[in-house]
């Protein structure tokens, strides 16, 4: 019994799976579908999708009698905002992309120097990288209930196919979010010194993380890496933390 | 992709997301079909399946945390099936298959795959109660841990260790009755 359990999987790939694979036309379907997917929503039906959202937004303006300015912060007219007291961030030059329930605000994507220009607190980027790779962006995110929580999002991508299915992502926090958590919840694999501060390592299936906090600024570098591993993902990765100084 | 990755990146990048995923897709579609063939036992709706796994899989990219990549595609395949045998569809489907295998007459090639060794054994396994034939999926064909099982069904292990024994008598029955 234990011979025909253990010769399962072959028995199996080799009858019902033997040429059963994803139909390349459904692949194809699934490309299709998802390019109309997120960014070519009407704005008639991206409202709808927010009614719920926006129905509390029109009671809050009319009982508390702040719709012009209400209005303004949501819309993202650039044009008419200016950097606030205590912010961390120069929105008037950002473009709001859209705002998630009444948590964040999410704004178009920018250049990693405009970023830097606009985001008031300093932070580093990696020098290396173990590709070469496309134009960077970065996402910044700002929270509604504290102007001051911003985040930058930086995603480095290979600029040719030929160097694999992998990139490395880059979150950016000014405030405590993941790497506090991780550390609180001893969530890691193993803890190195990187630059002077404790960083957290964490090893999984396509991706390798490292977690540290310096100068108040928290950081959390992932390494993506989906097929043809080098093994040396986690040497990597810590080469691309230690060149953010 | 932490829970605070920026749901605009995806939106603004859509280019550079879809290649992302044109990737991820080229490397997991074939264990996504062959879980969804597992539960639905019809290729059709397997590729149904896998394609609905996919669409989820790209709407809810941002909510994948990054344990494990595979795991993650493997829970929302789980739960798609599930959904799919609770449907009007499935259950018209299933019917008419019933009705079409009742009275098809089998080729000759088919009854020469029918003796195959290695057929047998995967329609028994195939043949199993769905409750059943996940845990000897995921454990003999996946190679899963009872405890990965148990994580992946959200199921409690002693439950899983039931069923796994469960799914093992049935399973010898089913061996002896086609004489293998």
């Amino acid at each position: 019994m234990e011979n025909r359990l253990t010769k399962i999987r072959e028995a199996m790939l080799e009858s019902t799976f033997k040429d059963a694979k994803f139909s390349e036309e459904r692949k194809r379907e699934v490309m299709d579908s998802i390019s109309i997917l997120p960014n070519k929503v009407s704005p008639f039906k991206r409202f709808s999708l927010l009614k719920p959202v926006m129905n509390i937004a029109i009671c809050t303006v009319l009982l508390g009698g702040t719709s012009f300015f209400i209005f303004q912060e949501l819309s993202g007219d650039s044009s008419q905002t200016t950097i606030r007291s205590g912010d961390q961030i120069d929105v008037s030059q950002l473009k709001l992309e859209h705002t998630v329930g009444n948590e964040r605000k999410i704004f178009s994507p920018v250049s990693i120097e405009k970023a830097k220009e606009v985001v008031l607190f300093n932070y580093n980027l990696p020098y290396y990288l173990p590709f070469s790779k496309k134009e960077p962006v970065a996402t910044i995110t700002e929270w509604f209930e504290d102007k001051n929580k911003i985040s930058v999002d930086v995603k480095y991508i290979p600029d040719t196919t030929d160097q694999g299915a992998r990139y490395v992502e880059l979150t950016i926090s000014n405030f405590p979010n993941n790497v506090n958590s991780i550390i609180k919840k001893h969530d890691y694999h193993q803890e190195v010194s990187l630059n002077g501060n404790n960083a957290y390592l964490t090893k999984n299936e396509n991706v390798d993380m490292i977690s540290w906090i310096d100068n108040g600024i928290e950081y959390d570098l992932r390494y993506y890496s989906f097929k043809n591993k080098s093994g040396e993902e986690s040497e990597e990765l810590l080469k691309i933390a230690k060149s953010m100084k | 992709m932490g829970y605070n990755r920026s749901e605009a990146n995806g939106l603004q990048h859509i280019s550079s997301k879809e290649e992302q995923f044109e990737q991820i897709m080229e490397i997991y579609s074939t264990d996504i079909f062959r879980l969804a063939y597992s539960y639905v036992k019809n290729k059709s709706q397997a590729d149904d399946v896998t394609q609905a796994v996919f669409i989820k899989c790209f709407t809810k990219f941002e909510q994948f945390r990054g344990k494990n990549f595979k795991s993650w595609l493997y829970q929302i395949t789980v739960n798609i099936c599930k959904d799919y045998f609770r449907s009007w569809h499935y259950r018209q489907t299933i019917i008419s298959d019933s009705l079409i295998t009742f009275f098809k007459e089998k080729s000759a090639e088919e009854v020469l795959l029918e003796r195959d060794e290695n057929k047998q054994i995967s329609d028994a396994v195939l043949d199993l109660p769905v409750k059943y034939r996940e845990i000897i999926f995921l454990h003999y064909f996946e190679e899963l841990s009872l405890i990965e099982i148990s994580n992946l069904l959200e199921l409690n292990l002693n439950t899983i260790k039931t069923r796994h024994k469960r799914a093992k008598d049935l399973l010898k029955n089913a061996f002896m009755e086609r004489g293998i």
